[in-house]
């Protein structure tokens, strides 16, 4: 059973000018909780913005889930305003997770700003299933140094981290597909995932080729449960599921998604 | 003693007022994953066509003040995938089952009618002749006394079972539509479908949706919704059934007091998908305090100020 309820901030910390940490207290969402999966989140008495807004889970145990949000807008910043012990009416987990690697070849995760979480909890679950961590390359780029996060939990992991940003505030300047491209380029072979823009994606897509490669979308959500299809993007067509002449099919980001594999999307 | 929640509509019993609005509850599974859909008055599909249609290419809504805008273009699996993956599951959904169609040509929802009102397990037709956001079909017929009446009159020939007919707040008298479609053989309206919109984003000087116009939903259309449900149930003898805002119990008395026999939940349940049993648990709590044993004292029985 899909959980939605009231449930109580257990700490909300903000990181930057741009981003907030928050953990809530919620042992059915979290004892579901996959990695790639997703919450809706409103806070109650606030609904002129009538639609909640979807956060992809960063990690989930002992009765809590940890969000990473990035402030864009008016809810985002009254979200910035609540304290330790606030209410927050959470619908999930939603969607579908990503799939395992294939093998235990060499993973390529790639995070474009706040498609982050998704991937850290990722490699977590993989890493307490005994996936070497030599193994794990994870590239974090973001517009400046404010926006980048969790970096203290990502050393911990002992993985191989890359940082970028646009600015050169923190890591090699440019874009993060670029030192994953380098590396890549060098092995050509390993599983992808990653989140972030659809400009990201795509290069990603591109350079991960014909391999396994899983990407997470981020769309406009109204429900996040599959009844409004509003979250629809462009599949290329399979002749299985709705389509007409117009040569691709649509799927909802929520329900067959959010992860999707690379080869299935029709990029415009 | 207990409460009497429930209500006869056009020959079809509900169990309590709320029904689910079309388009806005899939095919009614998705919402088993949160509760027991067996508690709702009724679930309304979204609208089906005799084929799959794909609707318009994202973006497809967009969030506006109290309320949103939607251009999904009808999108739906077909009326044989309808029939052969949906009706199992809401045979044994637990309530009364309600199947929207929609068609191109009056014809198609003939066929679509004859088809469906055929099927073990179907209890009612919701006829969309309002859809704001198709070119062909939708408000075409809805927007006309005679287009609205000519698909009721061919869908009410065929037809197993009680046909409700779907309107569109976007014409200039509602009550002349309302009027057409009772004398066409309509057994019960609902009201309101979408008002046409329209959202521009001056950062980029687009269009907020592919489609340019959408259907505007949401708490921002309920004064609308009440107005035309008061109107309508006046001048007709054929029950009303409202939408259009809904979000808690004291919008579902506020439609009931304004004359609706039952209403629908739609954009609300996006945000919060057990907004229906919460709304039916206030409901109930709204009559016990103020000493009501039956949900029929309360239609139409707005008093003046």
């Amino acid at each position: 059973m899909k959980c939605s309820g009231n449930f109580q901030i257990a700490s909300i910390e903000r990181l930057s000018s741009n981003i907030i940490r928050l953990e809530i207290d919620s042992p059915p969402i979290a004892e579901q909780a996959r990695p790639g999966q997703f919450v809706q989140v409103r806070i109650p008495g606030k609904e002129t913005n009538i639609w909640p807004r979807p956060f992809s889970i960063h990690y989930a145990g002992d009765g809590r889930i940890t969000l990473y949000i990035k402030i864009l807008g008016k809810m985002t910043a009254c979200m910035a305003k609540l304290k330790n012990g606030d209410i927050l009416n959470i619908t999930g987990p939603l969607g579908n997770g990503f799939a395992e690697p294939p093998d235990q070849v060499p993973l390529y995760l790639v995070a474009g700003g706040i498609g982050l979480p998704p991937l850290y909890f990722l490699v977590c679950i993989l890493l307490k299933k005994g996936f070497p961590p030599e193994l794990i390359h994870l590239y974090s780029g973001a517009k400046s140094a404010a926006d980048l996060f969790a970096r203290d939990e990502i050393v911990a992991l002992n993985i191989d981290y890359r940082l970028a940003t646009d600015d050169g505030s923190c890591g090699v300047k440019g874009l993060i597909v670029e030192p994953f491209a380098k590396d890549f380029e060098k092995s050509k072979s390993g599983a992808v995932y990653a989140c972030g823009p659809m400009a990201m994606l795509a290069a990603v897509a591109k350079i991960a080729e014909k391999n396994f490669c899983q990407l997470s979308l981020e769309q406009l959500m109204p429900c996040g449960w599959g009844v409004c299809n509003g979250c629809a993007v462009k599949l290329k067509s399979d002749n299985s599921i709705v389509e007409d002449e117009r040569g691709f099919r649509l799927a909802r980001v929520c329900k067959e998604g959010p992860v999707f594999n690379a080869d299935d999307i029709l990029w415009d | 003693m207990g409460l009497n929640l429930e209500i006869n509509i056009a020959g079809i019993k509900l169990k309590n007022p709320i029904l689910t609005a079309s388009g806005c509850f899939g095919y009614g599974d998705e919402a088993s994953d949160f509760f027991d859909v067996s508690r709702l008055g009724g679930i309304i599909t979204k609208s089906i066509s005799l084929l799959p249609r794909v609707g318009h290419p994202p973006p497809k809504v967009a969030e506006t003040a109290s309320g949103m805008l939607n251009a999904i273009g009808l999108s739906n699996i077909g009326l044989e995938r309808f029939i052969n993956d949906k009706m199992p599951f809401l045979r044994k959904c637990g309530t009364t089952v309600i199947v929207n169609i929609a068609g191109k040509q009056p014809d198609d929802y003939a066929k679509l009618a004859e088809r469906i009102s055929s099927l073990s397990g179907v209890h009612a037709i919701e006829v969309n002749i309002s859809c704001p956001n198709v070119a062909e079909g939708g408000l075409e017929f809805g927007a006309s006394e005679k287009g609205a009446a000519v698909v009721i009159e061919k869908v009410k020939k065929v037809s197993r079972v009680p046909i409700i007919a779907k309107l569109s707040p976007n014409v200039t008298d509602i009550v002349a539509i309302a009027k057409a479609v009772e004398n066409a053989g309509a057994d019960s309206i609902s009201l309101i479908n979408t008002l046409v919109g329209m959202a521009i984003d001056p950062k980029t000087k687009k269009f907020k949706i592919s489609n340019k116009f959408g259907g505007l939903s949401g708490p921002a259309i309920k004064p609308v919704a009440v107005a035309m449900v008061y109107k309508v149930s006046r001048a007709v003898k054929i029950p009303v059934i409202g939408l259009g805002g809904i979000s808690c119990g004291t919008d579902v008395v506020e439609f009931l007091l304004a004359g609706a026999s039952a209403v629908q939940i739609g954009t609300a349940c996006f945000a919060e998908p057990k907004v229906f049993t919460r709304s039916l648990d206030e409901l109930t709590a709204y009559m016990v305090a103020n000493g009501h044993n039956d949900i029929r004292e309360l239609i139409g029985a707005v008093k003046d100020i």
